[in-house]
C-alpha cells in the first residue's frame, strides 16, 4: 500500500508534443483513482509515467515517499493489468502468474501457495494448467489481475482492462475488480475512456482532456458540480445539454436568455451569477433535468420550453428523446418510456431550473 | 564484335522468358479450355489434376525418377554395370577421406548453425534498439546477396599468403604482418584451415538469421515485454524468458533451413582449397568420385546419404511448417 503523488509532471516527446502537461494528482493510499478522458487526452501516459515505461520530462513523482522519477519499472514494486492483458504465450496460467515471484526469489512452496490463493480468489483455479491461447476473453482478464494481485504490489495499475470484453462481461468484471479493491485495500490506479466505469468503480475520477488534468473529485460532485464545459459534456450519457445564453436581470431576478427561451435562475444562487449580468455564458442542462409535461418529477421548478420531438430512442426503462426548438438548435432529454412521444409533434418540455450549470464563454469554465 | 554478341544473348534471354512463361499460359489455357468442353462433373473432377499435372510432371522428370535412378546406381559398381550390394557404402562408411569428411560435416554443421543463429540474434536484438538499425541490418544482409562462389573468390583475398619478407595482399595477414607475427598459411594449415571455410559460410548467413529472427523479435508485442518487466525482469531475463521461448519456432525453422544449407555445401570448398589438405565435405566428395574418378557408384552411395541425413531435418521443418498453418 502506498500513496502515489505527481508534482508538475510533465511528459513531452522528441517531436515536441507534449502529451502531459503540468500533471499535479495526490492518490492516497487504498484509494480507487480513475483517470478519464477522451483518446489521447494523457491518461495513458500517465499511467505509464507512473509505471515506469515512460520517462518522465519534467516534474517528481513520488510512490510512497520515495521519488521514483529514475527508478526502473522492475524496482518500482507496481504492477499493472494491461488492455491487451499481455500474458506470456508460451507459458501456463500458472507460469503466467508464477513468473513475477519467481524472479524475487520466492521458493517453489511459497510460490504453489500464493499463485493457489490468488486464482482460488479469482475463481480460476481450474485454468490453472492452460496456455492463455485456451482462455476466452474473460478468464484472459482474470489470468492478468490474478497476476498482478499474486505479487502484493504497493499500487495496482489498470490500463483500460475490461474494453475487450463484451457489455454483459464488462458489467460482472465491474463489481468484480471493485470487490477485490475492497478485500485487497490497496492503491488502484485506473485508466479507462468509458465514463461508467469511471463513475461506478472510481473512489475519486480525474478527468483529463488535452494532457491538461480538468478536475478531480469523487463521481458524484463530479457529475453535479463539473468545473467547466468540458468536464460537464463528458461524464453522463447522454451529454449536458449546452445553449448559449445572456445573463439578465429582471424585476424577478436573474434570468439566463437564450434565443428561445428564457430560464429563470435558481434563488440560492442569485448572489453568486449577479457579477455576470450581460455576459455571454453558456448554459448547461443535463437530460434527466427536462422532463415531459404528463410524467414531471415532484419537486422540480419547471418552466415550459416548446419543442419539437425528433428521433425517439426507447430504452425500455426509459426513452431518450432528441428535440428541435425553433432556432434549429438541438437538446437531448431523458424522459419517461410512458409518454408516447411521436416524431415530429411538438409540446412544451419542461427544464428544471434547479439543474442549470452556468459557464464562461470565453474560458468554459464554471461560474 | 563483343557488342553484337553481348545483345544476341540478351535477346535470347529475353526470348526464353518470352517463350517460357507464355509456354506455361498457353499450357493452362488450352488445357482448361478443353476441360471446358466436359460436363460439370467431370470438369470438377479432371480440373484439379490438370491445374497440378505440369509441376507434377516435371517433379516426377527432374526430382523423383533421378532420386530414384541415383539410389539404384548406388547398388552398381563404377561403371553401372555390375550389382555389388553394399559395397559402395561400406566404402562411404569406412573409407578416410570419407570420415574426414563426415567429421568435417560435422564441424560445419555444429559451427556455422550455432554462431549464425546466434550471431543473427544477437545483432537482431541489439539492432532492435539503435535508430540506424536499416543501415546496420542493410550491412549485415549484404553478404546474402553474393553467391558462394563470389564469396569465395572475396574471401580467397582476405586469405591470400605470400611468404615472409614479401608484401602481404591479403587483409588477414597484412594485419598479421603488421602487428609483428609471421604471415599464416589460412588454407593451408590443416588445424585453421576448416575454420576458416567455416567462417566464410557464417558471414553468408547470419544476416539471413538476423533478418528473420529480428522480423520474429518485431512480432512480439511490446506490452508483453513490458509485463515483464513490470513483473520484476531485468533485460537479460526479459531476453531469455520471454523472448526467445516467444520466437522458438522461428529459431527452429532457421536452424533447420542452416542445416539443410550447410549439408548441402560444396561450393566454398570447391573453390577455396578444392577439398585438399583435409578439407573435404559430404558433398564435395561426391562430386569428386562422380566427375573426377568417373566412379558412379561411389558417387552415388555418398549422394544417397546424403539425402538420408537431409531427411529428418526436413521432416521437422514440415512438421513445424504445418503447426504453424494451423495455427
Amino acid at each position: 500500500m502506498a500513496t502515489v503523488k505527481f508534482e508538475q509532471v510533465q511528459k513531452r516527446y522528441d517531436n515536441g508534443f507534449v502529451a502531459v502537461k503540468d500533471l499535479n494528482l495526490e492518490i492516497g493510499e487504498g484509494e480507487f483513482l480513475v483517470l478519464v478522458g477522451p483518446s489521447g487526452c494523457g491518461k495513458t501516459t500517465s499511467l505509464r509515467m507512473l509505471a515506469g515505461l515512460e520517462d518522465i520530462s519534467s516534474g517528481n513523482l513520488h510512490i510512497g515517499n520515495q521519488r521514483v522519477n529514475d527508478i526502473s519499472a522492475k524496482d518500482r514494486d507496481i504492477a499493472m493489468v494491461f488492455q491487451s492483458y499481455a500474458l506470456y504465450p508460451h507459458m501456463s496460467v500458472f507460469e503466467n502468474m508464477a513468473f513475477s515471484l519467481d524472479l524475487q526469489g520466492v521458493s517453489k512452496a511459497d510460490i504453489k501457495t500464493r499463485v493457489t490463493q490468488a486464482a482460488a480468489q479469482l475463481g480460476i483455479e481450474p485454468l490453472l494448467s492452460r496456455k492463455p491461447k485456451q482462455l476466452s476473453g474473460g478468464q484472459r482478464q482474470r489470468v492478468a489481475v490474478g497476476r498482478a494481485i499474486v505479487r502484493n504490489p504497493a499500487v495496482f495499475l489498470m490500463d483500460e482492462p475490461l474494453s475487450n470484453l463484451d457489455a454483459k462481461l464488462r458489467v460482472q468484471a465491474r463489481a468484480e475488480l471493485s470487490k477485490l479493491h475492497r478485500d485487497l485495500g490497496t492503491t488502484f490506479v485506473y485508466v479507462t475512456h468509458d465514463q461508467v466505469e469511471a463513475m461506478t468503480m472510481g473512489s475519486r475520477i480525474a478527468v483529463m482532456n488535452g494532457g491538461i488534468l480538468q478536475q478531480v473529485d469523487t463521481p458524484q460532485n463530479l457529475y453535479d458540480h463539473p468545473a467547466n464545459v468540458f468536464v460537464a459534456g463528458f461524464m453522463g450519457s447522454p451529454s449536458m445539454n449546452f445553449f448559449e445564453a445572456v445573463v439578465q436581470s429582471t424585476e424577478q431576478g436573474l434570468v439566463a436568455q437564450t434565443e428561445t427561451f428564457t430560464l429563470p435562475l435558481p434563488h440560492d444562487r442569485q448572489a453568486r451569477y449577479e457579477g455576470h449580468v450581460g455576459q455571454q455564458v453558456i448554459l448547461g442542462l443535463r437530460p434527466e433535468q427536462i422532463h415531459h409535461p404528463s410524467y414531471a418529477a415532484p419537486g422540480i421548478e419547471p418552466v415550459a420550453v416548446k419543442a419539437e420531438v425528433g428521433v425517439v430512442e426507447m430504452m425500455g426503462h426509459e426513452a431518450i428523446a432528441y428535440f428541435t426548438l425553433p432556432n434549429a438548435s438541438e437538446f437531448i432529454a431523458r424522459v419517461d418510456p410512458r409518454a408516447k412521444l411521436m416524431s415530429g409533434e411538438t409540446l412544451e418540455m419542461l427544464f428544471d431550473t434547479q439543474g442549470i450549470h452556468l459557464f464562461d464563454k470565453a474560458s468554459e469554465a464554471l461560474l | 564484335m563483343q557488342d553484337a554478341s553481348n545483345l544476341t544473348r540478351i535477346l535470347g534471354a529475353i526470348a526464353a522468358i518470352l517463350f517460357g512463361s507464355g509456354g506455361i499460359l498457353a499450357l493452362f489455357y488450352g488445357a482448361n479450355r478443353i476441360v471446358n468442353r466436359f460436363s460439370q462433373t467431370w470438369r470438377d473432377r479432371i480440373l484439379p489434376w490438370v491445374y497440378i499435372g505440369p509441376a507434377m510432371v516435371m517433379l516426377t522428370a527432374y526430382l523423383i525418377l533421378p532420386t530414384l535412378r541415383t539410389i539404384y546406381l548406388s547398388f552398381l559398381d563404377r561403371g553401372s554395370d555390375k550389382f555389388i550390394g553394399l559395397k559402395n557404402y561400406t566404402f562411404a562408411f569406412t573409407n578416410d577421406a570419407m570420415l574426414t569428411a563426415f567429421r568435417n560435416n560435422l564441424l560445419w554443421l555444429v559451427l556455422v548453425t550455432f554462431i549464425s543463429v546466434a550471431l543473427g540474434l544477437v545483432i537482431a536484438v541489439l539492432v532492435d534498439r539503435v535508430k540506424y538499425e536499416p543501415l546496420a541490418k542493410g550491412l549485415i544482409f549484404l553478404p546474402m546477396a553474393i553467391s558462394f562462389v563470389g564469396a569465395s573468390v572475396i574471401w580467397r583475398f582476405v586469405y591470400a599468403y605470400s611468404p615472409p619478407g614479401a608484401d602481404q595482399i591479403g587483409l588477414l595477414n597484412a594485419i598479421a604482418v603488421g602487428l609483428g607475427f609471421e604471415p599464416i598459411g589460412w588454407l593451408v594449415n590443416k588445424a585453421l584451415n576448416n575454420f576458416a571455410l567455416i567462417a566464410i559460410m557464417i558471414w553468408l548467413q547470419t544476416g539471413f538469421c538476423m533478418v528473420l529472427l529480428s522480423s520474429a523479435i518485431k512480432g512480439i508485442p511490446g506490452d508483453v515485454l513490458e509485463a515483464a518487466r513490470m513483473d520484476g525482469a531485468n533485460e537479460l531475463q526479459v531476453f531469455w524468458r520471454i523472448t526467445i521461448p516467444m520466437i522458438r519456432s522461428t529459431i527452429l525453422v532457421v536452424t533447420t533451413t542452416l542445416t539443410v544449407l550447410v549439408l548441402k555445401v560444396f561450393d566454398i570448398v570447391f573453390v577455396m582449397t578444392g577439398g585438399n589438405l583435409d578439407t573435404d565435405v559430404i558433398a564435395s566428395l561426391m562430386i569428386k568420385q562422380m566427375f573426377k574418378f568417373r566412379d558412379f557408384g561411389k558417387g552415388s552411395a555418398i549422394a544417397v546419404v546424403l539425402l538420408l541425413a537431409v531427411i529428418p531435418v526436413m521432416v521437422v521443418n514440415i512438421r513445424r511448417f504445418r503447426q504453424q498453418e494451423v495455427n
